[in-house]
């Protein structure tokens, strides 16, 4: 439980930030530190200068963004996003997420955005941001840049963002009422990070029994969070029933490659996806149906 | 609140007062190992072993010698010490057990090298510089396979792999499987490898005086005593330099009644360097080193009558040793799990092969429960297996073989005397209490909604605080069974209780006081308990096989009654009547008779400062030391369990919906720290049953070697466990008997039951453990499979 030596610098603004990651060769970004600091004691990870951007004061918040959408700072801390009214009233399927990470002491430190560039697949908000087709703002060297989710998780604890470079926002919809959601999991304890964690968005027609639209995010079964593309398209445009929801349970295992550790081999997971993916649809229809007024 | 209950007229034992150590320990004020620090402290950090078993061609520590700090580094060419064993049994092979690896190394994990440095970080840093040249060789991983003559062997100088076999053969258990009205039940039960893990790791600081020649040690352990004995018997200190303490101590549940290398290594790193050195272990060294049990496969058939009664079992046990058991208690744990399976049921026609296996893992420690929770998880499957194949109820299968008062006391096949108790009655009050008559009632109407729901049943006999007889006769083990108390009252009357013993959350310093103010007479805050020192108390061996309160107990109310019984002289004498006509209580002194009166104060007055006032011939000074040895051979604990759980069929995962516990530990002192116990032991069954694993890859890298993949269970995993206690009094002083492994004896066995009754629909074995979502799941889909085929067959 000794990390390597390191050295450590605190930043306070995002340009210090970017200089001093462009000035240095091995720099680490240092967020609310809850992945990066376990990885750091057992030697997994030996970053040589940690660039703690935590005390940075403009990158911890949630405002709109006129009516369509939220945006959320980077350095805002999972227990920030669980409470948020705005976030519960514009897409609650966020806060949701967040209620469920880990345990009380990590969600007041860990953040949105150290969570999104850590890219651990079995964690519960990049599957999220990838249903709610979430948009990424970088800073680097070079200016800013947007990245549409289904772009930014590029590999196992890989993202779109570079070594120099900063996330500074997240962007996500506001999700109007004929949309019904879920996030499910399944974990061995209270806390742990997902067997399977499943985000389900789902749009309904008026009469609450055709799916418009679909969106299922994945979590722990790819090397990357991802999104269940085969049973989206299936999904898109039926009538709701059982036996389609199971078919499409079903088809969301398509393509997946879970890896095996200690709580599930990847044929579990493989059964598991399909039992959480059916009833993170019931789950997300039956929403969608008492906020549309037909239950 | 004490004063309160200190001043009241009642009997203090018996009482649930509450607990003296808590306000120190939920300030934070205790003082666990690192909260040692001396100056000029040096840090120790080891180099272990990254394979399970390979060749040591060359340590090279040249540019480890080179880093920042490093003071010294260790390697096994420096050092050839071994740790010898304490149990003389000539069947039983020792391995060597040295204090770091010398030509070759035998698990993940085994201590290579250490690094003394200025910090634990530089430390840290230098161990992981030291380059070393490993011949790797094929590990032995498998306990069963090990047994097979191409297996490769851990010690060259074996012909197997066998720490010890042993035949055992009580009755005769071939006749009874030959009876032509006898119903053969026959199960494998498979039970995996977890650990203990207290909240406090292991941890050493060692100082060495060169002056005096005075060993200072500082451990996190359940026997100081025992602590300073190996050391002195390993280094070749002089015992009487060595002064062992102990402070707080943050769980031991039974691996702190061991020593380890790296233990002895810290402390022989502080005499070499005459320097202070301290070593405290992380989580993952411990998972990979210490507190290795249960491991054991058991292919076991029971013979039964077709009413139930169970006539004869035979048993082929293999248990996996891992390098080798520990100084302390060897390949006693499977022992004990041979020995205890008979449990409370009547069984006289018993025969059992055992094989005690090494394999190229981490040394299997003794455990709360100690062998005994596999025992009862395995007769418990029989039993169910035996009750499905007879159509009788699993509680009437059981009510059937239970012992009965009558037969009290009952000698087991295995010569053990089952003291006293009412085993069919506990076992009533646990259905009763449990409502397990209404759940089965409901159960079927649960069933046909599709919800699996199900109850288990367990009960075991513990033999609790062995006695030196039977220590040294059956296991060769030297060792004392017997426990010592010093009482020493000042002159102001206060009494100070000093023990061998050491409360690793226990509550001895609240239970001692209770028992020895009882047993005086005085006030409950007159009586202060002291512990965990080898400088200050009488020789003990430490808290282990629920013995504390039976043995320490036992030698407080012995050295009390001695002490009140010269206090009485001394009173009688002032005050001029005959000594039988004194009494004392509240700490006052009142004669039949007599108006006048002498406090606890002035008797202890005289005594120690105005010797001339005692009676003739009287020594002056009021401090006694007592020993009590437990009068039975043992004296037997026991306890009926119940769990009801649920099982989500698609997931697998198992949700504890109900847990009861009727406990017999005799007389208890103080009900609530009792009770205390009984819930953290079931939690710690609960763990072990459904999460806890350590699980080893096919070469014999540990898999689950931190908290993210070894899982405890945690406040929302462990239910309400409902407890109720019936009190049969032991012979022993006080009526005591032992109790704080119990709850992880039963809980195993519990559960497995209730997930097995409620997976009954699918007429699946649940014989394997741990109990995951992910086995859970798999034996579902093989019975959804079989049945389908079945059906697909038209069969």
């Amino acid at each position: 439980m000794y990390p390597r030596p390191f050295e450590y610098r605190a930043v306070t603004t995002v340009d210090e930030a970017l200089r001093v990651l462009h000035e240095v060769e091995d720099g680490k970004v240092l967020a609310g530190g809850q992945s990066l600091l376990p990885l750091m004691k057992l030697r997994l990870a030996s970053p040589g200068v940690l660039v703690d951007i935590s005390g940075i004061p403009d990158l911890s918040y949630i405002r709109p963004q006129g009516e369509n959408a939220v945006e959320i700072g980077s350095l805002t801390t999972h227990d920030t996003v669980a409470h948020s009214a705005l976030l519960q009233e514009r897409c609650p399927i966020l806060p949701a997420a967040a209620r469920g990470i880990a345990d009380q002491q990590i969600r007041n430190r860990g953040t949105i955005g150290g969570s999104s560039c850590h890219a651990d697949p079995a964690s519960d908000l990049p599957p999220t941001l990838l249903a709610l087709d979430a948009e990424f703002s970088i800073v680097g060297p070079k200016g800013s840049r947007t990245v549409p989710a289904k772009e930014f998780f590029v590999d196992l604890f890989e993202t779109q963002v570079q070594r120099d470079e900063i996330l500074h926002h997240i962007q996500v919809p506001t999700l109007g009422p004929q949309w019904g959601w879920s996030y499910t999991k399944f974990n061995r304890r209270e806390g742990d990070y997902p067997i399977v964690g499943v985000a389900i968005l789902v749009r309904l027609d008026s009469h609450g029994r055709r799916l418009e639209e679909v969106r299922i995010g994945l979590a722990a079964v790819n090397p990357t969070p991802c999104r269940a593309r085969a049973a989206e398209r299936f999904l898109q445009g039926q009538e709701i029933s059982p036996a389609i929801l199971k078919e499409a349970a079903h088809r969301s295992t398509e393509g997946l490659h879970p890896g095996s550790d200690m709580h599930g081999s990847s044929q579990y997971r493989r059964d598991m996806v399909q039992v959480f993916v059916r009833r993170g649809l019931e789950e997300a229809v039956t929403r969608a149906r008492l906020a549309g007024g037909n239950p | 609140m004490a004063e309160v209950i200190a001043r009241s007229t009642e009997a203090l034992v018996g009482r649930s007062l509450p607990r003296r150590e808590d306000l120190t320990l939920v300030r934070g004020q205790g003082t666990f190992v690192d909260d040692v620090h001396l100056p000029g402290l040096l840090h120790v950090a080891f180099l272990r072993s990254p394979y399970a078993h390979a060749l040591v061609k060359g340590v090279d520590t040249s540019s480890a010698r080179q880093q920042a700090g490093v003071v010294h580094i260790l390697t096994g060419a420096d050092l050839d010490l071994q740790i010898p064993t304490w149990m003389k049994l000539p069947d039983l092979r020792t391995p060597p057990r040295p204090l770091l690896a010398r030509d070759r190394v035998l698990y993940v994990g085994e201590p290579v090298a250490a690094v003394v440095a200025t910090d634990p970080y530089l430390a840290r840093d230098a161990a992981e510089s030291i380059d070393v040249d490993y011949v790797p060789l094929p590990p032995v991983v498998d306990a069963e396979s090990a047994l097979s003559p191409s297996s490769p062997r851990l010690y060259p100088e074996w012909k197997d792999n066998l720490l010890i076999h042993r035949a055992f053969r009580g009755g005769d258990p071939d006749g009874q499987f030959q009876r032509p009205d006898a119903v053969k039940v026959a199960t494998r039960v498979v039970s995996h490898r977890y650990s203990p893990v207290p909240m406090e790791n292991r941890g050493v600081v060692a100082s060495y005086e060169r002056g005096t020649g005075d060993l200072r040690i500082w451990a996190s352990t359940q026997f100081p005593h025992v602590f300073g004995t190996l050391t002195s018997q390993v280094l070749g200190i002089p015992e009487h330099r060595i002064r062992v303490t102990a402070g707080n101590v943050g769980g031991g549940f039974g691996i702190k009644s061991a020593i380890f290398p790296d233990e002895l290594v810290t402390c022989y790193l502080a005499h070499r360097l005459g320097k202070a050195v301290k070593w405290i272990e992380t989580r993952s060294e411990h998972l990979l080193v210490a507190g290795h049990a249960r491991q054991q496969v058991h292919d076991i058939e029971g013979a039964f009558l077709p009413d139930g009664t169970l006539l004869a079992i035979r048993d082929r046990i293999v248990a996996d040793f891992g390098v080798y058991g520990t100084f302390w208690t060897e390949v006693q744990p499977a022992f004990l799990s041979a020995l205890h399976l008979p449990g409370p049921y009547r069984l006289r026609h018993y025969s059992y092969d055992l094989s005690c296996v090494v394999t190229n893992k981490g040394p299997y420690g003794p455990h709360r429960g100690f062998g005994r929770p596999v025992g009862t998880l395995v007769i418990e499957r029989l039993l169910d297996r035996a009750a499905r194949e007879l159509r009788l109820d699993p509680a009437e299968l059981r009510r059937r073989n239970l012992i009965g008062p009558s037969e009290m006391p009952y000698t087991s096949i295995h010569g053990i005397t089952y003291d006293s108790g009412d085993y069919p009655r506990a076992f009533s009050r646990l259905l009763e209490l449990g409502g397990y008559q209404r759940f089965r009632a409901t159960q079927e109407a649960l069933r046909r909604n599709g919800r699996l729901v199900g109850v288990g049943l367990s009960m075991y006999v513990e033999y609790t605080a062995p006695g030196s007889g039977q220590l040294l006769k059956n296991l060769g083990w030297e060792v004392g069974g017997y426990e010592a108390a010093t009482l020493r009252m000042d002159p102001s009357g206060k009494v100070t209780v000093a023990t061998g013993l050491l409360s690793t959350g226990q509550s001895h310093e609240t239970i001692f006081a209770q028992i020895t103010a009882d047993e005086l007479g005085i006030p409950l805050d007159d009586v202060v308990v002291r512990q965990g020192d080898t400088s200050l108390a009488p020789y003990g061996f430490g808290a282990w096989a629920s013995r504390g309160t039976v043995t320490g107990g036992g030698a407080c109310i012995l050295a009390a009654r001695r002490l009140k019984e010269k206090l009485l002289a001394i009173a009688a004498h002032r005050l001029g009547v005959p000594v039988e006509s004194v009494g004392l209580s509240q700490g006052v002194f009142r004669a039949a008779g007599s108006p006048r009166t002498l406090t606890v104060e002035e008797v202890a007055t005289i005594a120690i400062r105005m010797p001339s006032l005692l009676p003739e011939g009287m020594e002056p000074g009021l401090e006694v030391t007592a020993r009590y040895e437990p009068v039975t051979n043992t004296t037997c604990s026991y306890a009926a369990h119940l769990a009801m759980v649920e099982v989500d069929p698609e997931t697998g995962r198992l949700s504890i919906l109900k847990y009861v516990v009727i406990d017999d530990a005799g007389r208890l002192v103080n009900p609530r720290t009792a009770h205390g116990q009984v819930h953290g032991a079931v939690a710690h069954g609960i763990g072990g049953t459904i999460f806890e694993e350590l699980r080893y890859s096919p070469e014999g890298q540990l898999l689950s070697s931190t908290f993210q993949d070894y899982l405890l269970p945690t406040s929302m995993d462990v239910p309400n466990v409902e407890v109720e206690s019936l009190e049969t009094p032991s012979r022993n002083p006080g009526g005591f008997k032992g109790l704080g492994e119990g709850g992880s004896i039963g809980a195993p066995a519990a559960l497995a039951g209730a997930l097995e009754d409620a997976l009954a629909p699918w007429d699946i074995e649940v014989n394997e453990t741990p109990l995951t979502p992910e086995r859970v799941h798999g034996w579902i889909s093989s019975a959804q499979s079989r049945r389908a085929g079945r059906e697909g067959t038209g069969a």
